[in-house]
């Protein structure tokens, strides 16, 4: 199960919860950024064989606890998106 | 080999021979441990020097996941014995503010007597040993660390050189600019109005143009810390670097692009910040002692070349709290003494590493009226970019040792009136800076202060100025010649 990582600017809120849409995202142990079109849930139980999301805050800190991130299509480093 | 040491390599190779560095033989992981290791280095020794409780420099030989002969190394002139060294002052037997004044005369020699670089043959150039053009471009083939956790991702360069070319002038500047990867070929980074590469960048953007850069990783110690220093707007840092030198540096041109890079660099990386492009980067655990500008839309690098030398050493500043490095201070306070003697004002400057370059304490040998304010106003107008990351000023008289971080203490405590000697003034503020709210960053304006620790003028020198309590100055010269001759006879 990979481990991918989240950054947000002021809250939580601003992540969209249990619907298909794009976030940027990284991989963990590479730290290569991609954007990718995935579900994403506070609640890793709600997501069953997802893999696990670590939500930072915009200075880096982590939340406490993991979530969740079905990735349904990878869209590239973002950088055309730009 | 004797100075200068116009390759890094050389440079290392002697301050091994002088046990000023280490080889670390053991697997280290670029992912967090190799800069766990150098910030740990950097708070364990303070920037002493070895002999006097300092921590050395360091080479790590084999990290993980990397092929043999991909090195990294940090905290190369770290240390204040190594950062004299790489100068070329002969600093044995000397005391601290020797040693201080002594490398910025040799800087301020660089700078008023410069001397241009000279441009080698290709086939010559020891970075240009390995190549990756076009679509071979992979900026990961090189072990960039992750050198704190929850910075915004691997910071390929902190200890380096970025060269830019004003288009409406000859300038050509070298200055350290921050920047992380974001895939295999684009890097972003700092890129600020008030910097010289965002006076240069910003002038290319405004007319949609992408502007050419050269990225030159580990170069000469000299090289790297005027890149890092105040130097002013319009100054080449490479004559001053020839200067310094006695000798022009060797360079060599581009692949891409006309720019000059150091021929000795270990990486150079060349292409273009491209226009009305941004990306998320950040954060970052910066020299300040914090990770205080957050993650935010910067410009794009984007990279059409990469040359190495065989056996590639990347160089890093693991940035945090003191002390993290000496390069910059040496020379911004030769820039800020420069400045001030240039305005009349006849003072010693010092940047204070203990304080990571947030104050610069100045001493004044002849006060007049309202010096303190003085002082400020031509720092903040000659040095422009200083108010970015320097956001205190203290003046003192004289009598003060500015090199000693306990003196410099005593002289805020004791001297500043809270009422009239403390003035704050709105100035550009750079967003690293840690104090200021989110709204001062994003507008790049918050207060700095001036602290006036000079004796008022018109105060009795004799009367109204309290006499310092002393060894030197409140016993008879008799009693402490006395004293001193007896020192071991009384078993201290």
């Amino acid at each position: 199960m990979a481990i991918y990582e989240v950054f947000i600017i002021n809250d939580p809120s601003e992540l969209e919860e249990g619907k298909e849409h794009e976030i940027q995202i990284r991989d963990a142990e590479t730290y290569e950024q991609r954007i990718v079109r995935a579900i994403i849930s506070s609640s890793p139980e709600k997501l069953p064989g997802a893999d696990s999301l670590r939500v930072r805050w915009q200075r880096g800190q982590p939340l406490p606890s993991l979530w969740a991130i079905k990735i349904i299509q990878d869209l590239g480093s973002g950088i055309d998106m730009s | 080999m004797p100075f200068p040491y116009e390759d890094y390599r050389v440079f290392l190779d002697e301050l091994e021979q002088e046990g000023m560095l280490v080889r670390v033989k053991k697997e280290v992981d670029w992912n967090l441990e190799a800069g766990a290791i150098a910030r740990r280095i950097a708070e364990v020794g303070m920037g002493r020097a070895i002999n006097n409780g300092g921590t050395p420099a360091v080479l790590f030989e084999k990290i993980k996941g990397y092929p043999e002969g991909f090195r990294m190394s940090s905290k190369p002139i770290a240390g204040i014995d190594r950062c004299a060294k790489a100068f070329g002052y002969d600093y044995k037997g000397q005391d601290t503010a020797s040693v201080i004044e002594g490398v910025m005369d040799v800087i301020l020699e660089g700078l008023h007597h410069p001397i241009k670089p000279v441009a080698i043959n290709p086939k010559d150039a020891p970075c240009k040993q390995n190549k990756m053009l076009g679509k071979d471009v992979n900026l990961y083939k090189f072990p960039a660390p992750m050198l704190h956790d929850g910075d915004g991702g691997r910071y390929l360069n902190t200890w380096h050189t970025v060269v830019t070319k004003d288009p409406e002038s000859d300038w050509v500047n070298w200055g350290t600019y921050r920047s992380m990867i974001i895939d295999r070929t684009h890097l972003s980074g700092l890129i600020l109005r008030g910097q010289h590469i965002g006076k240069i960048y910003f002038k290319y953007e405004r007319l949609n143009q992408p502007m050419p850069f050269a990225i030159a990783v580990s170069p000469d110690p000299v090289s790297f810390s005027m890149s890092a220093s105040g130097i002013p707007q319009g100054v080449n840092e490479v004559d001053v670097v020839g200067g310094i030198h006695k000798k022009p540096l060797p360079v060599v041109k581009c692949e891409t692009n006309d720019l000059l890079v150091p021929a000795s660099a270990e990486i150079v990386i060349e292409g273009v910040v491209l226009p009305g492009k941004r990306v998320w980067e950040g954060p970052y655990g910066e020299y300040t002692g914090y990770r205080a500008s957050p993650r935010d839309k910067r410009p794009i690098y984007e990279v059409h070349a990469v040359t190495y030398r065989d056996n590639p050493i990347l160089t890093f500043e693991s940035t945090g709290t003191p002390v993290t490095d000496w390069g910059a201070n040496f020379s911004t306070s030769a820039m800020a003494r420069e400045a001030l003697a240039q305005a009349g004002i006849n003072a010693r400057v010092w940047m204070p590493s203990e304080i990571s370059a947030c104050l610069m304490v100045v001493a004044i040998r002849d006060p007049i009226p309202n010096i303190a304010t003085m002082v400020k106003n031509v720092l903040t107008s000659q040095l422009g970019t200083i108010c970015m990351y320097t956001y205190k000023f203290l003046v003192v008289n004289d009598d003060i040792d500015i090199y000693d971080p306990t003196q410099v203490l005593w002289a805020i405590c004791s001297r500043v009136h809270p009422r009239r000697g403390i003035i704050v003034s709105d100035e550009m503020c750079g967003p690293l800076a840690p104090f200021a709210s989110l709204e001062e960053r994003l507008k790049m304006n918050a207060p700095h202060l001036t602290f006036d620790a000079t004796w008022p003028l018109d105060w009795h020198p004799t009367i109204a100025v309290p006499p310092v309590s002393s060894f030197t100055s409140i016993y008879p010269k008799e009693i402490q010649e006395k004293v001193l001759k007896n020192w071991k006879e009384y078993g201290l």
